[in-house]
């Protein structure tokens, strides 16, 4: 696996070690555990962010891949400011984002999926104002953003609607806009497709690309649809359980985890499955739809040898998705921890053992 | 300072839009008002037919002092009550993130982003009530004004500051929806001058909680009988006040941002 150097000085963001530890206080089911727990109340610490370093140069568009309660969203949190890291350090554009400077605010923005910022009860453009009052950018300027936007999102039409009139997708782009009046150099995207039906996410993801690409603004997002992230991002961070499993390429992930392509074959009548095995690695074998999955060098000639031997109607050969690729990496991160769980029990019961 | 009265001006222009779709509130609004005058009026009136005083107030004094809680009350309703609600709800919902990454203080806006247009007109009213009050007591001069201006403008800040300060502690518990209801419940005894009441719960309502100085002060000042003392000693607890509620507030930010997911 080709693993990027750590950080580099040009790096507009650059984080080293982080950490991050909750306190959650916890409660036993049932009345009798809220009781308990109104009376005594026990923490815990856990830990969401686990010694992650990693570097983004300016421009650059960076996706995190990883599993809900991965560490994504705290990443994120952290790098606008929101959280203070537990160990570590982050700096975004030469600031230490949990003081929250106004130089630093000015220079990124946040968008949550799951959070917004418009006022329900008002026209997007009423809550633009504040924004364009808050950044302080002059008339001028304000009104040629705007229409950059209106353009970019084809906003036009939905910015006098009440917000609570909105669809879905189109209060996003609506705060996708208020999210960048003020042209920050720092995006930070958490989600920003949840809950949108294919075309909105289509639209959204080309409107982050064409952003990137007019001004150079260094984008981070997260999302657990991977297509966001394929689509958008070159590089991807894999985040499991807190700890940064992968960095890198996309192609080069793909190339590390994924030896094999799929071959999928439609077949005009049932074959023993012996004959399939032959061939190659069964990986779904649904009435007549069979996938084999095979090695890259060898796929040439299983194909050959399959379209001689058996009654082959259609063939197809195909990358395996990056889905199954991350979500392989993820089980081993489980396998992994499993296995360690279990020595460290050995190791305490030798132990205990010993002294017994 | 101007880019914050600017946006202000658009937070208070916004609440006008959204109000101004509720025609029939703006009327009920303001008749309800004229309602509860009308019936304080009455006690007062009905109150001072069989004693001269009351704890030494003449019914002109009582009856500025009325305007006077009636204004406060107005100030609340129109400013106080729509923003410090929502503290606990931004909260909850985690609101606050998208205003914490705006870089102006975070304080005024969700102390300032909405108001109830509605009860405006009740302002005016309680405006008018104080100044019949003070022409019929003879003391409607510019010092006296000036005065009673600088009392209400510590009162508001005395108000404030607490309210505030009790609503921040829904970063810690939350919950906190009562704290309006425990307020009201107190601030009614503005209605009446705080020496009217016996020693113990004057004393309670000067020093534990400061309803002495949201009422009796300002009415005080309009009537001509402040003296100097106390209106220094006004003053000096809205500055102190809004100096231990803004270090309360940027405590709790402190814990919300590392504590928060």
């Amino acid at each position: 696996m080709r693993w990027r150097p750590r950080a580099s000085l040009g790096d507009v963001i650059r984080v080293d070690g982080l950490r991050k530890v909750y306190r959650v206080h916890e409660k036993e089911a049932g009345l009798r555990g809220s009781i308990r727990a109104f009376v005594d109340r026990r923490y815990r610490d856990v830990v969401a962010v686990d010694d992650v370093t990693f570097g983004v140069a300016p421009g650059e568009v960076v996706g995190f891949l990883g599993p809900n309660g991965a560490g994504k969203t705290t990443t994120l949190k952290v790098l606008s400011g929101l959280l203070h890291p537990s160990g570590g350090t982050v700096r975004v554009a030469g600031f230490e984002p949990r003081r929250r400077e106004g130089a630093f605010l000015r220079g990124i923005t946040l968008v949550m999926g799951q959070k917004q910022q418009l006022s329900w009860d008002l026209a997007a453009v009423d809550s633009f104002l504040v924004n364009q009052a808050v950044y302080e950018i002059p008339d001028a300027v304000y009104r040629e953003r705007l229409g950059e936007l209106t353009e970019m999102l084809s906003l036009d039409g939905l910015l006098r609607k009440q917000v609570r009139k909105l669809s879905l997708g189109e209060r996003m782009k609506c705060e996708l806009a208020a999210a960048l009046l003020h042209r920050p150099d720092v995006l930070f995207l958490d989600e920003p497709t949840i809950g949108l039906d294919v075309t909105m996410q289509q639209q959204v993801r080309r409107f982050v690309a064409d952003y990137n690409a007019r001004h150079g603004a260094t984008v981070v997002l997260t999302s657990h649809y991977m297509a966001d992230v394929t689509a958008l991002a070159r590089r991807i961070l894999v985040i499991d359980h807190g700890r940064l499993v992968f960095d890198g390429d996309l192609s080069a992930l793909v190339e590390a985890r994924a030896p094999e392509k799929r071959l999928r074959l439609s077949l005009s009548e049932r074959v023993d499955r012996a004959d399939l095995a032959a061939l190659g690695r069964v990986h779904a074998a649904e009435g007549l739809e069979i996938e084999l999955g095979v090695p890259r060098a060898d796929v040439a000639r299983v194909a050959a040898a399959a379209l001689a031997r058996l009654p082959v109607v259609d063939v197809a050969i195909e990358d395996v998705p990056v889905e199954d690729i991350v979500a392989d990496l993820f089980a081993q991160g489980r396998a992994a921890r499993a296995a360690d769980a279990v020595r460290a029990a050995h190791e305490a019961g030798a132990a205990a053992g010993g002294r017994g | 300072m101007r880019r914050y009265l600017r946006i202000w001006r658009i937070f208070f222009t916004h609440s006008l839009i959204q109000d101004l779709e509720y025609r029939l509130n703006w009327w009920l609004n303001a008749f309800n008002t004229l309602l509860f005058l009308g019936s304080s009026a009455l006690v007062l009136w009905v109150v001072f037919t069989q004693a001269d005083a009351i704890g030494g107030w003449t019914f002109d004094q009582a009856l500025t002092l009325l305007g006077v809680y009636l204004l406060i009350e107005g100030v609340t309703v129109v400013f106080l009550v729509p923003n410090l609600n929502r503290v606990p709800q931004y909260v909850r919902k985690g609101e606050l993130d998208y205003l914490l990454l705006k870089p102006i203080a975070a304080r005024f806006i969700v102390s300032t982003r909405y108001a109830s247009v509605w009860w405006v007109p009740q302002l005016g009213l309680a405006l008018a009530v104080i100044l019949v009050g003070m022409a019929r007591q003879g003391t409607l001069t510019a010092g006296h004004l000036g005065l009673l201006a600088l009392m209400l403008v510590a009162a508001i800040g005395t108000l404030y500051a607490v309210w505030f300060a009790l609503t921040t502690t829904a970063f810690w518990f939350v919950k906190v929806d009562n704290v309006s209801e425990l307020f009201t419940a107190f601030f009614a005894a503005g209605r009446f001058p705080v020496s009217a009441y016996p020693g113990w719960v004057r004393a309670l309502l000067t020093f534990v909680v400061p309803v002495a100085f949201l009422t009796t002060v300002p009415a005080e000042a309009a009537a001509g009988t402040l003296t100097w003392g106390w209106a220094l000693a006004a003053v000096g607890v809205a500055a102190l006040l809004l100096a231990l509620s803004q270090a309360l507030w940027r405590y709790a930010l402190a814990n919300y941002t590392s504590a928060s997911s």
